[in-house]
C-alpha cells in the first residue's frame, strides 16, 4: 500500500513467504524494475517479488537503504559533516562486509539483483566472484564457490595438462 | 471561443464516445434533435453555433488524435510487469555464464573450467566462447615468418599461453587436402587467417584456400 508518511512516499514490497516490507519510494527506486512499476502507476498495492524469500529481500533492501543517493535535507546535512570521499570509503568497507556470505546467499543475491535490476548490487556480487576466480588457486576457487570437485583424478590431470599455461 | 468543436449527433452509445473524446482533449458537445429543432447540450452552445462541425458517427472515429498513446488499463500494466519479472528470472547456470563472460583473461576462464565439470561444460560451450570472444579480443600467441611460427616471447603478456604451442605443427598438414606432391605455402596473413597456395609458379591453375584462424587452436 502506498502511503504518505512525513512527506515521503512509502512502497510495500511483499515476498512470496508472506512477509511485507515497507520501504521509502527512493529506496525502492534503486531497483530499475520497481522504478518502472512506480512510474507506470502500478505500485498502489503491495508489489509481490516472486522467488525472493524474505531473508534475501531484507538484505537487498538493506543494501538499497545504504546506497540510496542522499539528496534533499538529510543528504545535505550528511555531506556537510562527512566528506564525499570518506563516505565512499565507508560504503566500500560496508560493501565488503555485506558480501561476506555463504554461496547460496550470494547466488540468491545475484539472482535478485539480476531481475530487480539493481546495477550496484549486481556489480558488487559478480565482481566478488570474478576477483576470486582471477586471484586464487583452484582449491580456493572451489571453496569460495562451494563446488565439489567431481573430476576423477586422471580427468583433472588431463585438464591441468591441457591448460597448463593458465596455472603458471 | 474554441474554433474546433466536435459535435456528436445523438445516437445510442454516444455518451460513451463523448467521454472518450473529452479524454482525448477534444472539446465536444452532444446534439439532440426533436421534431426538427436542434437541442445543444450546455455549456458551450454559443461556441458550437459559431463553428459547428457536424459529423456522422462513423467518421468521428478518425478524429481521435493518433498521437495520443492509448494507455492499457492498470490491471493489464500490472500483469505485464509481473510477467516481465518472472521472465527475467535466471537459472544458476545462466548467472554463472554472465559472471564467467566478465572474467578478464582466458587463463582465468581455463582455471575456472578446471574447478568442476559443470563449470567446464558452461565454459566450453561454443555459444559461450563466441560471446566471450566478442567481448575480449584473442591474445596474440605469435606470428608466422617464412612458414615458421614465432611464438610470443617472455615479457609479452601472452608469453605463458604461447609456450603451450611450442612444438605445435602449424603447417596444417593434418587437414589440408593432398596436392600431388606439392607443398602448401602461406602467401599472406590477415586478421588471424592465412592464405595458402599449392600452385606451381609456371601453371595457371592456382589453388588457394583460407586456413582456419590460428586463434581457434587456443580453444579446445
Amino acid at each position: 500500500m502506498a502511503t504518505r508518511e512525513a512527506g515521503k512516499k512509502m512502497i510495500m514490497l511483499k515476498s512470496p513467504d508472506g512477509m511485507e516490507f515497507e520501504v521509502e519510494e527512493a529506496v525502492a527506486m534503486e531497483s530499475q524494475t520497481i522504478r518502472k512499476m512506480i512510474e507506470d502507476d502500478c505500485a498502489d498495492t503491495a508489489i509481490l517479488i516472486p522467488n525472493i524469500n524474505s531473508k534475501i529481500l531484507s538484505r537487498v533492501i538493506e543494501y538499497c537503504n545504504k546506497h540510496v543517493p542522499t539528496t534533499g535535507a538529510t543528504g545535505a546535512a550528511a555531506s556537510d559533516t562527512v566528506a564525499p570521499a570518506a563516505l565512499a570509503e565507508d560504503l566500500k568497507i560496508w560493501d565488503a562486509e555485506f558480501i561476506k556470505v555463504n554461496r547460496a546467499t550470494r547466488f540468491n543475491l545475484i539472482q535478485a539483483a539480476s531481475y530487480l535490476n539493481i546495477k550496484g548490487l549486481l556489480d558488487l556480487t559478480s565482481q566478488t566472484t570474478i576477483d576470486t576466480i582471477s586471484d586464487n588457486s583452484l582449491e580456493e576457487i572451489r571453496s569460495f564457490l562451494s563446488t565439489k570437485n567431481d573430476y576423477l583424478p586422471e580427468e583433472e590431470q588431463t585438464i591441468r595438462r591441457e591448460n597448463q599455461w593458465a596455472f603458471q | 471561443m474554441a474554433s474546433k468543436v466536435l459535435v456528436l449527433v445523438w445516437t445510442p452509445g454516444v455518451m460513451t464516445m463523448a467521454k472518450r473524446f473529452k479524454a482525448a482533449t477534444w472539446p465536444c458537445v452532444v446534439m439532440d434533435e426533436i421534431d426538427g429543432r436542434m437541442i445543444w447540450s450546455e455549456p458551450i452552445v454559443e461556441a458550437v453555433q459559431e463553428t459547428p462541425i457536424c459529423l456522422a458517427k462513423k467518421k468521428v472515429e478518425h478524429l481521435v488524435d493518433p498521437e495520443l498513446p492509448r494507455r492499457p488499463p492498470r490491471w493489464r500494466r500490472r500483469t505485464q510487469h509481473h510477467r516481465r519479472i518472472c521472465r527475467s528470472l535466471r537459472t544458476q547456470d545462466e548467472l554463472l555464464e554472465e559472471i564467467f563472460v566478465l572474467l578478464p583473461t582466458a587463463a582465468d576462464l581455463a582455471r575456472a573450467s578446471a574447478a568442476c565439470p559443470s563449470f567446464r561444460r558452461l565454459i566450453t560451450d561454443h555459444a559461450f566462447l563466441r560471446r566471450y570472444r566478442a567481448l575480449h579480443p584473442p591474445p596474440l600467441i605469435g606470428f608466422v615468418d617464412d612458414n615458421a611460427f614465432v611464438l610470443a616471447q617472455p615479457l609479452h603478456a601472452s608469453a605463458i599461453a604461447a609456450r603451450t604451442f611450442a612444438g605445435f605443427d602449424f603447417s596444417c598438414s593434418s587437414f589440408l587436402p593432398s596436392t600431388a606432391g606439392r607443398t602448401w605455402r602461406a602467401i599472406d596473413f590477415l586478421d588471424g587467417r592465412a592464405l595458402l597456395t599449392a600452385a606451381q609458379s609456371k601453371t595457371n591453375a592456382t589453388a588457394l584456400m583460407c586456413a582456419a584462424s590460428c586463434t581457434t587452436f587456443s580453444w579446445r
